[in-house]
């Protein structure tokens, strides 16, 4: 009797310790956006004008005062904006909108990074742009448009397309952004930063796309 | 009664095993992706279909429903229109657009200001006249791409599925009464004129769902000749 009370034992507690990593495996697999926190701030400070008046709103950015271009010159590209053919001219004018406020409005439309803070375990790192913002280049032979068209901002302007308009582009790291793919074709990288457009006038986040930073 | 305790060891040991088992394989099946529904050969200059909407469950994954237009050689290249649910895009589903151009890679975005509901028209059409392909939502071009960018302009096949990465994820509807249907299937049989024919094949399955016991179904069919295929979590 003792040796089958002492096997007995041993199975059920084998049963508990798998009962238990797999109830552990299920919660942390199946929603890691349960793991926001403040964040803390990444980075060197802002180039950018950003009214920021709440501390834990990280203020970031990597283009920095001493090496901006000159008004009406383009900030040299970055990966964030070569991914969506993004190009961005310094501009002295204030922003309408606060940073504060653009990371408010991506946190709102539910994305969990938005605020900063961490992503399944990994800090958020957060680079922040403002400027004049063409997204994609005229068609030749003064056809089409080659970018995104057609976007409808909440004040009811629909914006034929992006080109020389103010905006913030904010690219969080260390987050993810999906692709889709298809049978037969290469798997799809993990993009592990996500990056947003965001209309300075109306505060509306018009884009989102990702890349791989390896 | 000692009998009962031994058939009680072995019904221990036996949950014990299967979770295990189960614990061990569950990673790699999570992972992989699964498409249900159905690709249809046919010549075109893009493709468009009527496809609607739920807020499925996806976890930290995604899911996807699309029409495509895809070349198959000499290497896969593909442009397709639908949307999108997952985190970086929010918590509502998203026009989502892609273009993949085989040795390339993938070039895709959310368009966060259009966020469906209900059935909603999507489209991708090649136009010779401009040399640019346009992914079109709701009767409207909200994306244009140069065919050289794309790399084709002449599609061979249509597809329209759902897609996963990871069965943490609902695709489609939450049951077969709730499926996601993709109708009013067509394409555009030529580079110049903006005429669109309806799909009448029904074609093959596209892409897997596998191994084991796949959680998502799909159906398909024709109503007046027109195809159409719906898809669902089990």
């Amino acid at each position: 009797m003792t040796q089958h009370h002492l096997r007995r034992s041993v199975l059920q507690i084998s049963g508990l310790v798998v009962l238990l990593v797999m109830g552990a495996y299920i919660i942390f697999s199946s929603d890691s956006s349960s793991t926001r926190n403040m964040p803390s701030a990444v980075g060197t400070p802002a180039a950018v004008t950003a009214d920021v008046s709440t501390p834990e709103i990280p203020v970031t950015s990597v283009i920095d005062a001493t090496t901006a271009p000159a008004v009406g010159e383009p900030y040299p590209s970055t990966p964030a904006f070569a991914a969506n053919d993004i190009t961005m001219v310094h501009t002295d004018a204030q922003p309408v909108t606060s940073q504060e406020r653009i990371m408010r409005s991506i946190a709102d439309l539910g994305i969990p990074w938005g605020l900063g803070g961490e992503w399944e375990g990994k800090t958020v790192t957060i680079q922040t742009y403002y400027g004049l913002v063409t997204q994609g280049s005229p068609g030749r032979n003064g056809m089409l448009w080659e970018g995104v068209l057609n976007t409808p901002l909440p004040n009811g302007v629909m914006l034929d397309h992006i080109e020389n308009r103010a905006m913030w582009i904010i690219d969080y790291g260390n987050t993810q952004f999906m692709d889709s793919t298809c049978p037969d074709c290469a798997p799809a990288p993990v993009k592990n930063h996500s990056v947003y457009l965001i209309d300075d006038e109306t505060g509306a986040v018009l884009l989102a796309w990702g890349y791989a930073e390896p | 009664m000692l009998s009962t305790q031994r058939s009680r060891y072995n019904n221990i040991r036996v949950v014990g095993i299967v979770l295990a088992i189960m614990f061990a394989v569950s990673p790699a099946l999570a992972s992989a992706a699964d498409w249900r529904g159905r690709a249809i050969a046919q010549t075109n200059y893009g493709s468009g279909a009527t496809i609607g909407t739920t807020n499925p469950n996806v976890g930290a994954s995604a899911s996807y429903e699309f029409i495509m237009s895809r070349v198959n050689a000499p290497e896969n290249k593909f442009i397709q229109t639908g949307w999108i649910k997952h985190v970086s895009c929010g918590s509502n589903p998203r026009v989502f657009v892609e273009n993949y151009t085989g040795s390339g890679g993938y070039s895709n975005q959310c368009l966060m200001q259009y966020a469906p509901s209900g059935d909603n028209a999507y489209y991708q059409e090649y136009d010779a006249y401009t040399g640019y392909w346009c992914h079109g939502y709701n009767g409207m071009c909200v994306q244009s791409k140069s065919s050289s960018v794309i790399g084709f302009t002449t599609s061979s096949m249509v597809a329209a599925y759902g897609e996963t990465h990871d069965r943490v994820a609902q695709m489609g509807g939450v049951s077969q009464a709730l499926a996601i249907w993709i109708s009013n299937v067509s394409y555009k049989p030529t580079a110049i004129a903006s005429q669109w024919n309806y799909i009448k094949s029904t074609g093959s399955e596209y892409g897997t769902c596998t191994p084991v016991v796949c959680p998502y179904d799909y159906g398909y069919g024709t109503a007046a000749t027109v195809f159409f295929t719906f898809n669902w979590t089990k």
